[in-house]
């Protein structure tokens, strides 16, 4: 079994992934600034908390009401600031993120938990049957599955870091020769160390207790799949709805409002659609937030929980999808990693936000897909292969 | 029919278009011309009611418009294309032309989210649709670039294959020509007159070619700070002499300039050269 720390870590992955995703939605696609996004994943944990707890609805239906109460705020705040071109929603959110964390904190502390926070709230394990097969076969696949998602995550990451030192030196030196000789600096760290590596590797992720004795608990497993498949559906609607009619008409006000109305596509309606359901993934991963933490309390829901959600947008890049996977896992592990620098931790954060406006504006990702980009790849290897064939037969020929 | 009556828009105290009037018909080219900073482009946008107008009244086949939010009037069926290209960059050529498509084929945001058949039966007709358009124009090979990555000619064309889309009845185009060379310049406006033969629609033109302008428009508004100083076919419109006046400066005017070195007007005259 993963223990329970790295467990949380997981599952907290997950929201933040759904949280990044429902702010990449209005801030990459729709280009409206939400600075206060803290403030909807509060509404969201603070509806399914309570609705469960003090109303005695089921798990399932607290979430829900969270996501209803999630538009209803969203809408509140919208309506007003949409209609506007420019960036009054970040001022309203802002503002509005705070209120929602001032009037919790003074709501009745016997339902709400004021400023001590919200304990109890019914936990998902409660609600999740657990099948009874218990050998192997499905806990080893999740390990393998988890295992290189990491893995390819490691790789990624420091593909990027030589992109970035790439980006550093490239002013000077042709680019070609410093990326063969970078990857060869990585080789050969990864085999003068590549014991001391594995070792660091497998304590942090404590894969090797977990390969010993294949086993995560059978909760466990099933809470891991549960989020997955939340996380899955999430992005298959938002995919659905980005190759859509409304979809399309919102990434075009992004790129130019006036030309969009002049088009006939009505932009506050869209804006505010859009609003709405990036504000409703937020509910929900508040809701899950609340289903999944022990306690949480109003300072939960800061500022700084609105800038880190920035964060993992900008970091993976506004306007993609994948890119916000990308963010919001390294920002979430980055998080757990940094415990130790204490309220240092923000500058480092400033750091990261810094460096990558300067050396890579677009996010990791840009706007394009991890699937466009492997689609990409593969087809100008492809055309340099067959290239080369031609190249090579019309030598033949002369 | 596009009936524009006695429509002047005012930003505080500047009169940018002050009572103007004039009528397009279907099938009929009529052309908007006016020395810069007359307020053309003002026009377009208080047909369009981006700037809604301050007083007159806008109609399109019999129906009063002004009052209607911008997108409303443009699903009306007035299309318009802008005069520094305002393309959705990040978007492909094809997703350019499906913005435009959109309000054509309607569907809830729920089937767009669930994927249902009617959603998917309509994306396969705005697809269809938008890679008609798209051959029509001549922009087929370039359905999956970046509309940004498009040569300045192409993202004119891709403009007016926008403006298309939105299936017009009457066709605003600023400065189509603006940028392009003589044989780009015949090959547009043999375009235009596919469009029209197509679709039967109305074109209002803004145009600085006045050899373009004389040569295809039957009708023809010259205006001078926003108002109308002269209408009607080429002819009369070249030879009338407040529009020469507007262009060239009155007589006294130009002798005075004449002494002065008219370095302002030589180096308009190098710009029209090119």
């Amino acid at each position: 079994m993963i223990n329970p720390y790295w467990e949380l870590i997981i599952l907290l992955c997950l929201i933040n992934i759904i949280f990044a995703v429902s702010l990449n939605l209005i801030l990459g696609y729709n280009g409206q600034f939400s600075l206060g996004h803290a403030g909807f994943l509060a509404i969201g944990a603070y509806a399914s908390g309570v609705l469960t707890c003090s109303f005695g609805w089921p798990l399932w239906s607290g979430i829900v009401g969270a996501i209803l109460f999630s538009i209803i705020a969203a809408l509140i705040i919208g309506y007003p600031c949409l209609r506007l071109r420019g960036d009054y929603l970040a001022i309203a959110t802002l503002g509005f993120a705070e209120i929602i964390r001032i009037v919790a904190l003074a709501l009745p502390a016997e339902t709400f938990g004021g400023p001590t926070g919200m304990k109890d709230v019914d936990d998902f394990t409660k609600y999740i049957t657990i099948p009874q097969s218990t050998n192997g076969i499905g806990n080893f696949i999740f390990t393998i599955f988890f295992a290189l998602l990491f893995i390819g995550l490691l790789v990624w990451g420091i593909w990027a870091f030589i992109n970035l030192i790439q980006r550093l030196i490239d002013r000077r030196c042709a680019w070609p020769y410093w990326k063969w000789s970078m990857l060869g600096v990585i080789l050969a760290v990864l085999i003068i160390f590549h014991a001391r590596l594995w070792a660091a590797f497998t304590k942090i992720f404590q894969f090797q207790e977990s390969f010993r004795r294949v086993s995560f608990e059978d909760s466990q497993w099933v809470l891991f799949a549960l989020f997955l498949l939340i996380v899955v559906a999430v992005t298959w609607l938002i995919r659905n709805f980005l190759n859509s009619i409304p979809g399309r008409a919102v990434i075009a006000i992004r790129d130019d409002e006036i030309a969009a109305t002049n088009l006939g596509v009505n932009c506050t309606w869209m804006k505010l659609q859009n609003f709405m359901f990036g504000c409703a993934m937020a509910g929900l991963a508040g809701a899950m937030l609340a289903h999944t933490i022990p306690i949480f309390k109003p300072t939960d829901f800061n500022f700084f929980k609105s800038v880190d959600v920035l964060l993992m947008v900008v970091l993976g890049g506004m306007g993609s999808i994948t890119g916000s996977f990308i963010g919001a896992t390294i920002i979430t592990f980055l998080l757990e990693a940094l415990r130790f620098l204490g309220r240092w931790r923000l500058v480092f954060y400033s750091l990261i936000l810094i460096m990558f406006m300067i050396f890579r504006p677009g996010g990791l990702m840009g706007t394009t897909e991890i699937g466009q980009l492997l689609k990409r790849r593969a087809e100008t290897g492809l055309k340099r292969l067959l290239g080369d064939k031609q190249s090579t037969t019309d030598e033949e020929a002369n | 029919m596009l009936e524009v009556k006695n429509v002047s828009v005012v930003f505080g105290g500047l009169v940018a278009v002050s009572e103007l009037s004039f009528t397009v018909n279907a099938g009929q080219i009529v052309g908007l011309i006016g020395p810069n900073g007359a307020g053309k482009t003002t026009v377009f946008n208080a047909i369009l009611a981006v700037y809604p107008p301050t007083e007159g009244e806008v109609h399109l086949n019999g129906e009063r418009i002004d009052n209607l939010p911008t997108h409303r009037i443009c699903r009306l069926g007035i299309g318009r294309t802008f005069q520094n290209i305002r393309l959705f960059k990040e978007m492909t050529v094809l997703d350019n032309v499906k913005v435009a498509l959109g309000h054509n084929h309607r569907y809830s945001f729920f089937d767009a989210l669930l994927r249902t058949p009617r959603c998917r039966r309509l994306e396969r007709e705005v697809e269809a649709d938008a890679r008609e358009i798209l051959d029509f124009f001549d922009l087929g090979d370039f359905a999956m670039d970046k509309a940004s990555s498009l040569p300045y000619g192409r993202q004119k064309y891709l403009e007016i294959a926008r403006a298309y889309s939105t299936c017009p009845k009457m066709l605003l185009l600023d400065e189509p020509a603006a940028g392009l060379n003589d044989t780009e310049t015949a090959a547009l406006m043999d375009t235009v007159r596919a469009i029209m033969d197509r679709t039967g629609c109305g074109v209002l033109l803004i145009e600085h070619d006045m050899r373009l302008v004389m040569g295809i428009c039957e009708h023809i508004v010259a205006i001078e700070y926003g108002a109308k100083i002269s209408e009607g076919d080429a002819g009369h419109v070249k030879s009338d002499p407040k529009v020469i006046e507007a262009y060239l400066g009155t007589q006294d005017e130009r002798d005075r300039e004449v002494g002065e070195g008219m370095q302002a007007t030589s180096s308009d005259g190098e710009d029209t050269d090119e």
